[in-house]
């Protein structure tokens, strides 16, 4: 075999070790709003129905998105979705920028989409160069989402979007109306993967109701989720009753900082779920070995705050963390604050579930 | 701390050191001088130029006198005449040369010098190892007077024996100092030296003393004196003061072999404030090497990458040289001889990298002894041993005599203990810590060593390992979360061998063997090496004729190793960023193989005449795994444009000055995962660069040295990618660039109170990945670098020391601003992937910090205690590191770097 050196090798510790060093010694930054606390438009996961995907299969996509800005009042949002970018150079979603049929105002429009896999998405691409490795495809699918109208624009320089969001009199809108994002579809000839599966929501040490909860599409704002619309007392939170239903909380004055009463809250994952518990098939054909995924939970919400914004579900090499929730902070004012658990692992898989809470 | 280069041969700097107030008296009792009755007048040297932290030397003691013969025609006409003799005498005691500085004339001179080439001397010692030298000796001719005709009165049988003892570095007579004559019988006589540094000692029975003076704070000297009867000997001694250590520096036999090499004394290296006493972080302080970020303890020298620079201990590669990227070096100060830095155009003795090179040397076990209240002595046998603790880590080290005549050794270990107060952070933090942070690392050397040889056996080795889960994830990429491991071991196991085969031949051979063992994880990402390596290193030096010497060697590295990497592809500095690595298929290489990498140089070094040396050589590497040879030509020069020593008045230094250049082809292989199968492009050559550099020495005192040199180096072939349609990544050659600047070192040389230098870097890197790309500048370009620093002894074991530094900024990959899009959503890792501009566009502010120390030693009878507060930042300066972003990068910020940060350390020895 050729290579390079065992001391070329050797210098790649080095980077290794800064990481190493850089978790001793943490530098100095500004603390900027922290992602899990929602004041914006924003995109906060797409799903898809077949995160890895056979050559020819039909993929469908889901968006799930909030407009947290103050502005929003029920401005209109624009989604769109692009044709998908197969096989780009290197693998990287950049590689799709120069192609104009991506980009040239093909967009579809909603909070989903669908597309059909290629049937040469892999076979088109030369072997692996170790037998380890596994032959795949891949299909990048952009999307955005904007307060204003979507419009392709090349005028762009080199490593841009190609793309802009304009308001009604002509002027781009920046990072608080416009997102656009991308997610990437592998495809395997031998592999699939299952999104993981979420079971319910438990709150302060109580499991919710199912009607208290949100599960997939079912969460997203337009959609008609009854426990979640604050505008719908019959759906809505009833604070006044013995006991009180547990959403109910006390506002911080501290607004969902770490000093306020934290409330333990997490998705339930049963970990028995065979979904919940797959193998990374790449990883066990190139170890020989079991690997499971790896998992984490995102967290949002658009009023308080969390002591950990993302918690690790499930490691690799380590197994299960049966110690995934976080807590809640409760906000200063009293209204409804809508949460956000998104259950991530690393092939591409995604599931959301969503609750109501109450300040007062 | 800064030093110029050597460039004095190691005579020369021998024949400084023999000056240093070492009398050197014979006489003669018959024979040589008609008349049988008098002898060799006995006079000093003239003062040392420099005697503060100079290493124990004992000038070369002559043990076989030769008669010269009185000139036929001075005898017939009654002269008689009195001449000083400058002999060079080699490491085996014979004289190799002698001259007469101020002839005499009337065959006086060579009559004394046909006599001196037959002497012969014990040779002198520096700590011990024979060494060459110059030595002084007064030769006196004087007639007998004729036999008186009358009964003569009793010859007189005793002789006096008188002196002064002053200090070496102002000449100021000591008072106070303890002079013990000791015959060989072995009985013994002391005297005290008076106001004026005075002691005489009358009336000694005539012979050879041993004479031995010591005084409190400074280091011992003793030497032979010859008391004749009726003759009054006088001489001169000068103490110089007790130093903390040996000079690290190289002025053994070894000539420079560079245009620059830039050496770094013990007192320096542990008192550049900033550093913690900690010997490579004080690189950082040279010209040439530029500021890393933060405390990272990257080598950046002269617009190259860090891993464009090697580090080796005594010609072995090492891996790693500092504990977790940059908390401390795996070799601890106390055990270094010597470290030599060489920014560019280095010997062809080296090779494999085209940036800079660090040999560093471990010492020969110290068993030199000491009198009371750390008073320096020539005696050895004794056994030295030292503690240090400070916040970091705690170490120690032993050394001293084996049974065995001529063998040493030392014993060394240290293990940090940050793991005591950051596992608790770090649990307090939400981790989950297996095996928190530690490091430890250890030395040990056998040493065997005579008057022609050295055998040094050593092993040495470093161990990092940390182990986490971490169940907070980054919310930025939360692939980085879960079971995170880290560890990074390595050992060797080396010989060393060095010797003189010949009077004109010597033989300098190391042989290495050990481990390397490297390993990180997260998640379901892996790094793994392990790797035997052995390196083999063997050069004969041939002096075929005076003013031309070749070295010939060979330098191979075979080694073993097994490798496993499972990541996605990284990016190239410069490349856009590819986005959060939690969701991107992993690719795995896994490789067992053999590198066997031979190489084999040859230099010659000319001296056509005593101001010019002239050094072409050639090197040839051979990498088996690619298949490719280099032959990389190089050539330096160095010319005394006024030498130091006046060759028409020898025993008078004058202010030197040198022009310096050179030119060189350089290699460097390809990096591993650029020649990788999985990861990159089998079949490509290796990196090459040009050095070309240009530069004058100017010495304006005794003290003070100005060093100015311009550097250029053209890069080709350099190794670059391309993303291709096929998913994969194709490396190339086609990469270029260049490195130009200037580097001016203005140094005042170790003294008696005060050290310090001011170093300018100014410097320009570029790249261009191909030949229809643009140039950009470099990652690791630094426009400005200046550094001021200094060090005071304020007595009574004070001492104060402060550093400056001026930097200009790092620069950085801005994200685009509006009206385009900044990032883009991940929406498979849930983080975003920044849209980036012109990389490494963005030059951060300028960097400005001042560093403070203060060092307090308190001296007892048999041990000494000393402690140091260490201030980094002094000013609590926020300087900017780097740019931080919010989660969806519209907001960003500086980074800014460490704050005020005080360092504590204690240590004894004894």
């Amino acid at each position: 075999m050729r290579s390079s050196s065992f001391s070329g090798a050797a210098r790649l510790l080095r980077p290794a070790a800064f990481l190493g060093l850089g978790l001793l010694l943490s530098g100095c930054g500004p603390d900027f709003d922290p992602p899990d606390q929602l004041h914006s438009l924003r995109v906060l996961g797409v799903q898809k129905d077949k995160p890895y995907a056979k050559p020819g299969e039909t993929v469908t996509l889901q968006m799930l998105w909030e407009d947290a800005s103050p502005k929003a009042d029920g401005r209109p949002i624009d989604l769109k979705w692009t044709p998908p970018c197969f096989d780009p150079a290197g693998d990287l979603y950049y590689g799709c920028f120069d192609d104009p049929s991506i980009f040239g105002g093909m967009f579809g429009s909603g909070d989903s989409t669908s597309f059909k896999m290629r049937d040469d998405i892999i076979s088109s691409r030369p072997p692996p160069t170790d037998r380890r490795n596994t032959a795949y495809g891949v299909a990048y699918v952009f999307f955005a989402a904007c307060a204003g109208t979507l419009t392709p624009d090349p005028s762009v320089g080199s490593g841009a979007l190609p793309v802009a969001c304009l308001d009604s009199s002509g002027k781009a809108l920046g990072s608080d109306d416009f997102v656009a994002g991308y997610t990437a579809v592998y495809s395997y000839q031998e592999f699939g993967n299952e999104n993981p599966v979420i079971s319910g929501f438990e709150f302060n040490g109580q499991k919710l109701p199912d009607s208290a909860i949100c599960l997939g599409a079912d969460c997203q704002m337009k959609a008609e989720a009854p426990a979640l619309d604050p505008a719908d007392p019959a759906n809505g939170i009833d604070c006044t009753t013995t006991p009180p239903d547990p959403r109910c909380i006390a506002t911080c004055a501290d607004d969902g900082k770490s000093s306020c009463h934290g409330y333990g809250i997490r998705p339930l994952v049963d970990r028995s779920d065979p979904a919940n518990q797959e193998q990374d098939a790449v990883s066990v054909k190139q170890t020989g070995h079991g690997s499971g995924e790896q998992m984490w939970i995102d967290y949002y919400t658009d009023g308080g705050g969390f002591k950990s914004p993302v918690r690790l579900l499930n490691d690799a090499t380590a197994g299960w963390n049966d110690n995934y929730g976080t807590e809640f902070y409760a906000p200063k004012d009293a209204k409804i604050s809508r949460v956000w658990a998104l259950v991530h692992d690393n092939r591409g898989g995604v599931a959301w579930a969503g609750i109501s809470l109450k300040s007062q | 701390m800064v030093l110029a280069p050597c460039r004095v041969s190691a005579v020369v700097v021998l024949a400084v050191l023999s000056q240093s107030g070492l009398a050197f008296a014979q006489a003669s009792d018959t024979g040589a001088v008609p008349g049988g009755s008098s002898g060799a007048a006995v006079k000093p040297a003239e003062p040392a130029k420099d005697a503060p932290n100079k290493p124990v030397i004992v000038p070369p003691e002559l043990i076989h006198f030769e008669h010269a013969d009185y000139p036929p025609e001075a005898l017939k006409a009654g002269l008689q005449a009195e001449l000083v003799l400058k002999l060079t005498v080699d490491k085996e005691g014979n004289v190799t040369k002698a001259d007469v500085p101020k002839p005499v004339g009337s065959g006086f001179d060579e009559a004394a010098i046909s006599a001196a080439l037959k002497f012969k001397y014990k040779p002198a010692t520096r700590n011990g190892q024979p060494v060459a030298a110059i030595t002084l000796y007064r030769y006196a001719f004087t007639l007998t007077p004729q036999a008186p005709a009358a009964a003569p009165p009793p010859a007189p049988t005793t002789g006096n024996l008188t002196g002064v003892v002053r200090l070496a570095d102002t000449n100021s007579p000591l008072a106070g100092a303890l002079v013990t004559l000791t015959l060989p019988s072995g009985s013994a006589q002391s005297i005290t030296t008076d106001e004026a540094g005075k002691w005489q000692a009358k009336d000694l029975p005539a012979g050879r003393y041993k004479v031995h003076v010591e005084a409190p704070g400074f280091q011992a000297v003793e030497n032979q004196e010859e008391v004749a009867a009726g003759e009054e000997t006088e001489a001169t001694y000068r103490l110089a003061p007790v130093t903390d250590g040996i000079e690290i520096t190289v002025q053994g036999e070894r000539p420079p072999r560079e245009v620059t090499r830039r050496t770094i004394e013990r007192r320096e290296i542990e008192r550049i404030p900033g550093t913690s006493g900690d010997a490579l972080r004080s690189l950082q302080s040279l010209p040439g090497v530029a500021r890393p970020p933060g405390l990272a303890g990257l080598l950046i020298v002269r617009g190259s990458s860090p891993q464009d620079t090697q580090v080796y201990v005594d010609g072995t590669l090492v891996p790693l040289i500092y504990h977790f990227g940059g908390l401390s070096s795996v070799v601890p100060t106390e055990l270094l001889d010597r470290i030599d830095f060489y920014p560019g155009n280095f010997s062809a003795k080296y090779g494999r990298v085209d940036g800079g090179i660090v040999d560093v040397g471990l010492r020969s076990p110290d068993t030199q002894c000491t009198g009371d209240y750390g008073v320096a002595t020539d005696k050895k046998g004794c056994f030295h041993g030292m503690a240090q603790v400070d916040l970091i880590d705690g170490r120690l080290m032993l050394q001293g005599p084996l049974p065995a005549k001529d063998w040493t050794f030392a014993v060394a270990g240290r293990r940090s203990w940050i793991d005591v107060w950051l596992k608790p952070v770090l649990e307090s933090a939400g981790s989950s810590v297996t095996a928190a942070p530690v490091y430890y690392d250890y030395q040990a050397i056998v040493d065997h060593k005579t008057a022609a040889s050295r055998f040094s056996l050593r092993f040495f080795g470093s161990d990092d390992k940390f182990r986490i889960i971490v169940t907070d994830p980054a919310a930025q990429d939360p692939a980085f979360g879960g079971a995170l491991s880290f560890g990074t071991s390595f050992y060797r196991a080396q010989a060393l061998y060095e010797t003189n085969l010949t009077h004109s031949i010597s033989s300098t051979s190391m042989l290495s063997a050990g481990r390397d063992n490297v390993g990180f994880s997260v998640g379901n990402f892996l790094f793994s090496l392990d790797a035997y390596n052995i390196y083999a290193r063997h050069e004969f030096g041939f002096k075929v004729a005076p003013g031309v010497k070749f070295n010939a060697g060979l330098d191979f590295a075979i080694a073993p190793y097994e490798v496993t990497v499972r990541f996605p592809q990284p990016p190239r500095p410069g490349e856009p960023d590819p986005g959060p690595f939690a969701s991107r298929p992993p690719q795995e290489s896994h490789e067992k193989a053999t590198v066997f990498r031979p190489a084999w140089y040859g230099e010659a070094e000319l001296q056509p005449t005593n101001r010019l040396r002239i050094i072409p050589g050639v090197r040839v590497d051979y990498a088996r795994d690619s298949g490719h040879a280099d032959a990389a030509p190089r050539a330096v020069a160095r010319y005394d444009l006024i030498k130091g020593t006046d060759p028409e008045r020898p025993d008078q230094q004058r202010l030197r000055t040198t022009l310096k250049g050179g030119a060189g082809l350089f290699y460097q292989p390809p990096q591993f995962q650029e020649t990788n199968p999985v990861f990159g492009t089998p079949g490509l050559y290796s990196n090459k660069s040009v050095h070309y550099s240009l530069g004058v020495e100017q010495e304006f005192s005794e003290h003070v040295e100005l060093s100015l040199e311009g550097f250029y180096k053209a890069l080709t072939n350099q190794v670059s990618r391309s993303p291709n349609a096929s998913g994969a990544f194709t490396y190339n050659n086609i990469g270029t660039g260049s490195v130009i600047g200037l580097e001016a070192l203005l140094k005042y040389k170790p003294g008696k109170r005060f050290f310090g230098w001011i170093a300018y870097t100014l410097s320009r890197s570029v790249r261009r990945d191909s030949p229809s790309s643009p140039e950009y500048l470099f990652q690791y370009d630094q426009t400005h670098n200046l550094i001021m620093l200094g060090s005071y002894r304020l007595g009574r074991g004070w001492e104060f020391g402060a550093r400056f530094r001026v930097v200009s900024g790092s620069l950085d990959t801005p994200v685009l601003g509006s009206p385009a899009l900044p990032a883009l959503y991940a929406a498979d890792s849930g983080a975003y992937s920044p849209l980036q501009a012109q990389a490494f566009s963005k030059r951060l502010p300028l960097f400005h910090q001042l560093d403070m120390r203060v060092d307090k030693r308190w001296q007892f009878r048999t041990w000494r205690f000393s402690t140091y507060l260490d201030i980094q930042n002094v000013y609590n300066n926020a300087a900017v590191e780097g740019l931080s972003y919010n989660y969806n990068y519209s907001k960003q910020s500086y980074q800014t770097g460490i704050p005020i940060i005080p360092s504590l350390g204690l240590r004894g020895e004894f």
